[in-house]
């Protein structure tokens, strides 16, 4: 800080050797500036507050699914490091606390028994985890330690956590005079509420949608007596590994599995990972496109930021380094000004966007549903945000060259600080060419370089765009022409002598586009993929019996008697279903009854011969296995694998290699007789019921329905029925997505029309010396719209043609990295929503002030002269 | 026919203040005449032309044209305005990017003239103001001056009756400014139009049949002698 107090209004000598502005100096003249173009500023800030909301949003949604659980982990663990755990559904003896209590290394223990359960309270419904806890359970810490649990092991009834309460209706603090309804593995009870917990008790468990109570009524509503799934055990200071031994070899006795608590985590990690990685993918595509939002939202302001350079240059004697550090001092200002309200209105967004975890995951993990921000995301949004500001707002700074500060003031076509040359223009989409070219050949031999190749995607779009606009403005003069033609000349006139903010706009439509069919193509691949996977696995039978809720079917229940005997029933079969930890990964394990019609989804399979699998998996001791697993244990149909069943490791050969039928972290399919013996259970998850031919399934459902009576805690299902549950729970793992979709064609559309209203602005006293010509209003504001439709026309093909490559890329990654059924489909039509819903935002909202517009005062073209 | 504009003010409040834009100002302009309004920057000339042209509307008195009231708003001001009313603008604001013999006619066609019919039009009234040898240049392939013969031509091609003239020759050197005095002197004296310039170019001034200075928003005594005329600011 060596110098200048105030801008010098003349050449001054002194001044050269001044080399920074004071802050004061700099903050007078933003403030100048502000009073001067304070709608355009506040345009601008409002086109960088949507992208940096987009990008907020987006990483507050996609980072609070993990981060729920990992509260919800440890606030139930609290000071326990070590787990045993079950490997099949029906648990183990609870006794065996005692043995690990004993065991060297360990300070104290605790059995749980944790299952799934639904309630219902009026007509409201939900799906919970049942926490039975014993007496021993508050000696961990963490959350079992609050005094609001200690009614636990002395009221009659259950404990919900707030998430599970607001889903019945019941809020924090309150207690339903009649008791609810639940449904455990089969059994239904009704079972007092004994509070409802908010965050005020048991802190970040109030999200999550759990019932807790004592380990003996857990047991006694599962029908699971004396038995618990999992110990959980606080190890002695200095006393680890002595604790890990023992427990090892508790588990190698017992036919269990023992972890860290933080495996949950992983497990939980690996589970989500494929929708991760899809959603990181999805993510970063609309991070990328809310940071070019923002850019050309500043990029809109450049033309009359360079006459004000060049206005400082050549009047005010600015030095370059002076005018430099004014001009970068603006957009620092604007750009974390509207970042922060950016990051404010994301978090509301994502705050309000919050939903269920999807519905999948529940069933294997206790997971919330709050909105976590961290504040490396406050940090990333502000920075991003005003690093894109700064980048878009220094391209003026080229003027500083020698010799070009003229250019500004004195521009040679259209508007000045507007000129796009056709031999730049060539070049760029030369270069746009040669960049998609170079990628595509880079992500064909290194597949997962496919999230680079999709942001080079989308930088070619924006180098590809001035070529785009003019061949939209060329077929318009064409048009024009004609004789009865409407009259584009107007509209046709503005984009051309101000290209560079017709380019910034239709590039924002485009890298919009581009990004929603990238993200909304690869979505619809996966909906498609798995709603097929769902079709051929319930396609199997007619009708469904399984505990309600429990879409995977997954929870073990005893087989009501006489089913076989009902009219219409021509057969009744066990399936078996569960969970098993191979490694870090939660695997679905399907034993399919080998009377299946089909034993694996044919159109799963992608390595191996569908009725060589069939036939296979019907003999038994044959299983197929994602390709992720596959993949990590470098398995080919034929290899042989080894399963930690609870019964010990047994051996099968791989019939086939498939998706992950849609459970991220992979699906083992095996025949039922071999789930039975591996996993010594005789407990079916869930019944298929072929009906006679002829009889109709729905009163075939019916008849069941009345012969299990209305106690029951059982769900019967015709196929129909679970392959539309089963759509809505893709669709919920989906929305995500959608979501992030959605959001970044509204964010698009906001910004265009926020742009084109500030372009319009600035247009007025042109409008107003075409009113004086006698244009009608109604003439000028079609012009207007049709400018603007000329801009999203552009926007639109570009969009288009890169928003398809990018959806083939997104679907191919995502089929190759995550293992997801997600088959390449494209429509013509894919387009229309996308494009329909950005071109009709933008229009409609650029309607009204472009009608005001169309009717300038006079006084504006005089005012101009 | 004849503009009459009878005890016309406009006012405006500038930071609490009032400010007599134009004050009780009368004057008619007839058919064939051409009537310079003469006057420092701020004396309120922009004001009346926008008076004139009904663009604006007086806080008090009339403006009207063959006796009936100058429309100020909706299709009877916009037909008033194509049909009868050219204006010229010290800066010309030609349609950027097209050239000259597609956007002369346009006033025409947003009369509802065919296109082709426009355009011929429009090239009629370029080769009159003697730009017929730039029907294939866009505005920004041309001099000011060019610029301000082209929105003549453009004015003139719907043959309007009255012509509206705000600072025209205000960018232009005197050569330049001269071509452009002979045009509008042409328009009113050869072709009968009734032409009110607003200048406080005394060169200018001094073609005028009429001189009429304004000052604090009114009309002076009328100037018999444009050499009492000195350089306004």
């Amino acid at each position: 800080m060596t110098g200048a107090t105030a801008p010098p209004t003349e050449p001054d000598r002194t001044r050269e050797t001044a080399q920074w502005v004071r802050i004061g100096t700099l903050l007078t003249l933003y403030a100048g500036r502000l009073r001067r173009q304070w709608l355009q500023e506040l345009l601008a800030a409002a086109g960088i507050a949507t992208g940096v909301m987009l990008v907020f949003a987006v990483l507050a949604a996609n980072t609070s699914i993990k981060s729920s659980a990992r509260e919800i982990a440890t606030a139930i663990s609290g000071r326990a490091e070590l787990q045993l755990g079950a490997l099949g559904g029906g648990g183990f003896d609870a006794r065996l606390v005692e043995e690990v209590r004993a065991a060297p290394g360990v300070e104290t223990a605790s059995a749980l028994l944790q299952t799934r359960a639904n309630l219902r309270h009026r007509d409201d419904r939900v799906g919970v985890d049942l926490v039975g806890v014993d007496g021993s359970y508050a000696q961990l810490g963490g959350v079992s330690a609050r005094p609001a649990l200690f009614g636990i092991f002395s009221l009659p009834g259950i404990y919900l956590t707030a998430g599970a309460g607001d889903a019945l209706g019941l809020p924090p603090g309150s207690a339903p005079s009649a008791p609810v309804a639940i449904d455990v593995r089969g059994r239904n009870r009704e079972i007092p509420v004994i509070g409802v917990l908010g965050s005020h008790e048991v802190g970040p468990v109030a999200p999550a949608t759990i019932a807790s109570t004592s380990l003996e009524r857990a047991q006694e509503l599962s029908g699971m007596r004396g038995r618990a799934t999992r110990i959980l055990a606080v190890v002695r200071d200095g006393e680890a590994e002595a604790a890990r031994t023992s427990l090892e070899r508790i588990a190698r006795d017992n036919g269990l599995r023992t972890s860290t608590v933080d495996d949950e985590l992983r497990a939980l990690s690996i589970a989500t990972a494929p929708n991760d990685q899809s959603t990181m993918l999805f993510a970063a595509i609309a991070a990328i496109v809310g940071l070019l939002l923002t850019a050309m939202a500043m990029l809109l302001t450049v033309p009359e930021r360079r006459r004000e350079l060049a206005r400082m240059r050549i009047v005010g004697g600015f030095t370059s380094r002076q005018a430099t550090q004014v001009l970068l001092s603006q957009a620092i200002m604007l750009g974390l000004a509207s970042s922060a309200a950016g990051v404010l209105a994301g978090s509301l967004l994502a705050r309000s966007a919050a939903q269920a975890p999807p519905g999948y995951l529940t069933f294997a993990f206790p997971i919330g549903s709050g909105v976590d921000i961290e504040p490396w995301m406050v940090v990333a949004a502000l920075l991003g945000g005003t690093l894109f500001t700064c980048i878009a707002a220094a391209t003026p700074l080229a003027d500083l060259r020698s010799g070009r500060a003229l250019n500004a003031i004195y521009g040679t076509g259209g508007q000045p600080g507007q000129g796009i040359s056709p031999r730049l223009r060539w070049q760029l989409a030369a270069v746009a060419v040669a960049l998609v070219a170079a990628a595509s050949v880079v992500v064909a031999v290194w597949p997962g370089t496919t999230l680079l190749t999709i942001g080079i995607l989308i930088v070619a779009t924006l180098l590809a765009m001035p070529a785009v606009l003019a061949g939209v403005v060329a077929a318009a003069t064409r048009l024009e022409r004609l004789d009865r033609a409407p009259p584009l000349v107007i509209p046709v006139a503005a984009l051309r002598s101000a290209p560079v903010r017709s380019v910034a706009l239709a590039a924002t439509c485009a890298v919009a586009i581009c990004g929603a069919l990238a993200i909304g193509g690869a979505r619809t691949d996966l909906f498609d993929g798995i709603e097929q996977d769902q079709r051929e696995h319930y396609g199997t039978t007619d009708i469904w019996i399984s505990q309600r809720g429990d879409a995977l079917g997954l929870q073990p229940f005893r087989a009501p008697e006489g089913l076989a005997a009902l009219p219409g029933v021509a057969a009744v079969r066990e399936y078996m279903g569960g969970l098993l930890d191979i490694g870090d990964r939660r695997m679905w394990v399907i034993g399919r009854p080998s009377a299946d019609r089909t034993m694996v989804p044919p159109s799963q399979i992608r390595d191996g011969n569908y009725a060589t699998t069939t036939a296979r998996l019907r003999a038994g001791g044959w299983i197929t296995v994602s390709d992720q697993l596959a993949r990590e244990r470098g398995i080919a149909p034929g290899s042989k694998i080894e399963l930690p069943t609870p019964t010990g490791p047994r051996t099968f050969r791989v019939a086939a290699i498939t998706t992950n039928l849609g459970w991220g972290p992979g699906a083992i399919v095996m025949r039922a007789e071999d789930y039975r013996e591996g996993w010594s259970t005789t407990t079916p998850t869930a019944l298929e019921v072929d009906v006679a031919p002829g009889a109709s399934p729905t009163r075939v459902r019916d008849a069941i329905r009345a012969a299990l009576g209305p106690g029951t805690g059982l769900q019967v299902q015709t196929t129909a029925e679970n392959v539309a549950d089963a759509r809505e729970i893709v669709s919920d793992g989906l929305a995500r997505l959608r979501q992030i979709e959605t959001l970044l064609l509204i964010a698009a559309a906001v910004a265009i029309a926020v742009a084109m209203i500030a372009t319009i602005r600035e247009r007025r006293p042109q409008l107003a010396a075409y009113a004086i010509e006698g244009w009608s209003r109604f003439a000028l504001w079609r012009a207007l719209m049709g400018e603007t439709a000329m801009i999203l026309l552009a926007g639109c093909l570009a969009g288009i043609a890169a928003g398809t490559y990018g959806h083939y890329l997104g679907g191919r990654w995502l089929e190759q990295t995550t293992s997801f059924p997600a088959p390449w489909t494209w429509s013509p039509l894919a387009a229309l929503p996308a494009c329909g819903l950005l071109a009709g935002v933008a229009l409609l909202v650029t309607a009204v002030p472009g009608y005001l517009a169309a009717h300038p005062r006079g006084r504006l073209a005089v005012d101009r002269a | 026919m004849t503009l009459r504009l009878d005890r016309v003010s406009r006012h405006f409040d500038v930071g609490g203040e009032t400010v007599r834009a134009v004050d009780g100002v009368s004057l008619t302009i007839e058919r064939g005449e051409l009537i310079a309004l003469y006057g420092p920057s701020g004396s309120g000339k922009s004001t009346l032309l926008l008076l004139a042209a009904g663009l604006d509307r007086p806080d008090s008195g009339s403006v009207s044209w063959d006796g009936v009231p100058v429309p100020l708003g909706g299709r009877a001001a916009d037909r008033w305005r194509r049909d009868t009313l050219g204006v010229l603008l010290q800066q010309p604001q030609l349609v950027e990017g097209v050239p000259l013999h597609r956007s002369a006619g346009l006033r025409l066609e947003a009369r509802g003239m065919r296109r082709s019919q426009a355009r011929l039009a429009g090239i009629r009234a370029l080769r009159e103001v003697g730009l017929g040898h730039r029907l294939e240049h866009r505005p920004d392939q041309l001099s000011i001056g060019q610029r301000q013969r082209a929105a003549i031509a453009r004015a003139l091609t719907t043959d309007p009756a009255l012509i509206l003239a705000d600072e025209p020759t205000g960018s232009l050197d005197s050569q330049t400014s001269a071509q452009i005095v002979d045009l509008l002197d042409a328009l009113a004296h050869e072709r009968g139009r009734a032409v009110l310039i607003v200048t406080h170019d005394p060169q200018l001034a001094h073609r005028a049949d009429r001189v009429l200075r304004l000052a604090d928003g009114r009309l002076s005594e009328p100037v018999h002698d444009p050499a009492d005329l000195s350089p306004q600011p």
